[in-house]
């Protein structure tokens, strides 16, 4: 039994490439004679098997694509954003928001006649402009998103079902689902972030938000905004 | 798009992220590439063309991807930080594990970076290394040679 690397050692590429059933029949056949007989491949590719258990496979929000009933889905803003973000990856400019209390923060990129742009607190947009949000958590969290238009309707942005705050990962600017292209209805928009303890339900939230900014026991609340204002 | 998208994350995500995480030395940044690799694929996914299996176009992605933040001098500060303080290379060694790895990629130009991960972390032979890389194995050798000096050279 070989414990030691030899020329004839399978790369983590080839053990990759053979989980993934990418290996031609002779390359497989090759592959399995040599781990027959290497100890040290095999203990290599059950800790990359062990370490593709562990990987969670549920595709991220970025990936998803979702619906909304108020704010239309935009397919094609989420390729343009997500091509435009890749440039903002390395230069992504630090977006002012008022934090109320709380370690989490909320960001957003707007799409605007085909350039897309970090978004600031008290941003002019245009109905049909294109925003993606994103968030940041030093911690796993529960969140939830939700705005009060110019009209003080309230929309739930994330979670899609709308029910209660869901759990995401600890992250830095993680993107959430879709992007999203305004309406018509002008005025002042805010959009609440709640970073909570528990997945608290978010009816309450959205009745306290009609009349004003919600106060809600064991979530921190972030908020930002902006002006819709006529083309 | 977005299914084929899908299924190509939940095969192969795992292998982005364990290979950025090595190369990153922290999970948070390996995850921000793991996100940048797929987003990519999902802007512009004439990016591959299917000549190559897609987990060799995912390896030369992610490389490319941890080593443009490798570049990143912020980036750059975070990694020698967290790989503690570089110890002298054995002569006529390599480097033997990741920490040591990534104290080296921050001063390597890119071609020996490239070459020095698929080798010493990834592990692959001359021939994959040139067909991953695109050149022949004199080359490689070539190329591996100057790793190793580089390794023993380092301060």
């Amino acid at each position: 039994m070989k414990t030691t690397r030899t020329p004839a050692c399978l790369s983590d590429l080839a053990l990759d490439r053979r989980a993934a059933g990418e290996l031609t029949p002779e390359e497989e056949s090759d592959a399995s004679a040599h781990l027959a007989d290497c100890a040290r491949c095999r203990d290599r590719r059950d800790a990359l098997a062990r370490d593709a258990a562990s990987f969670d496979p549920m595709p991220p929000a970025y990936l998803r694509p979702t619906t909304r009933r108020r704010w239309l889905p935009a397919v094609g803003g989420v390729l343009a954003l997500a091509a435009a973000l890749l440039l903002f990856a390395r230069t992504r400019p630090e977006v002012p928001t008022e934090r109320l209390k709380g370690s989490g923060r909320i960001a957003y990129h707007v799409a605007h006649d085909g350039t897309v742009r970090a978004g600031s607190a008290a941003d002019r947009l245009v109905p049909g402009d294109a925003v993606q949000l994103s968030y940041s958590a030093r911690e796993a969290t529960h969140l939830a998103i939700l705005s009060v238009d110019g009209a003080r309707h309230v929309s739930t942005y994330f979670p899609t079902d709308g029910e209660r705050a869901a759990p995401v990962a600890a992250g830095r600017e993680m993107s959430l689902p879709g992007s999203i292209v305004l309406d018509d209805v002008l005025g002042p928009e805010t959009v609440y972030a709640l970073f909570c303890d528990s997945a608290v339900a978010l009816e309450p939230v959205r009745r306290a938000l009609a009349t004003a900014a919600p106060e809600v026991e064991g979530c921190t609340v972030e908020r930002l905004g902006w002006e819709k204002v006529a083309r | 798009m977005e299914l084929a998208i899908e299924e190509a994350y939940r095969r192969h995500g795992h292998h982005v992220l364990r290979r950025a995480t090595r190369l990153l030395g922290n999970e948070s940044d390996a995850r921000e590439v793991l996100q940048e690799v797929f987003v990519s694929l999902l802007a512009n996914p004439e990016q591959y063309e299917g000549r190559a299996a897609l987990t060799t176009w995912l390896y030369r992605a992610t490389t490319n991807a941890c080593l443009n933040r490798i570049r990143d001098a912020r980036t750059r500060r975070r990694i020698l930080e967290a790989s503690g303080s570089p110890e002298p290379a054995r002569p006529g060694t390599a480097p033997d594990d990741a920490a040591e790895l990534r104290r080296l990629l921050v001063r390597l130009p890119e071609e020996l970076a490239r070459v020095a991960i698929h080798y010493h972390l990834d592990e692959m032979t001359h021939e994959e290394i040139a067909s991953i890389m695109g050149c022949s194995r004199r080359h490689i050798g070539n190329l591996l040679e100057r790793v190793a000096t580089a390794a023993e050279d380092a301060p």
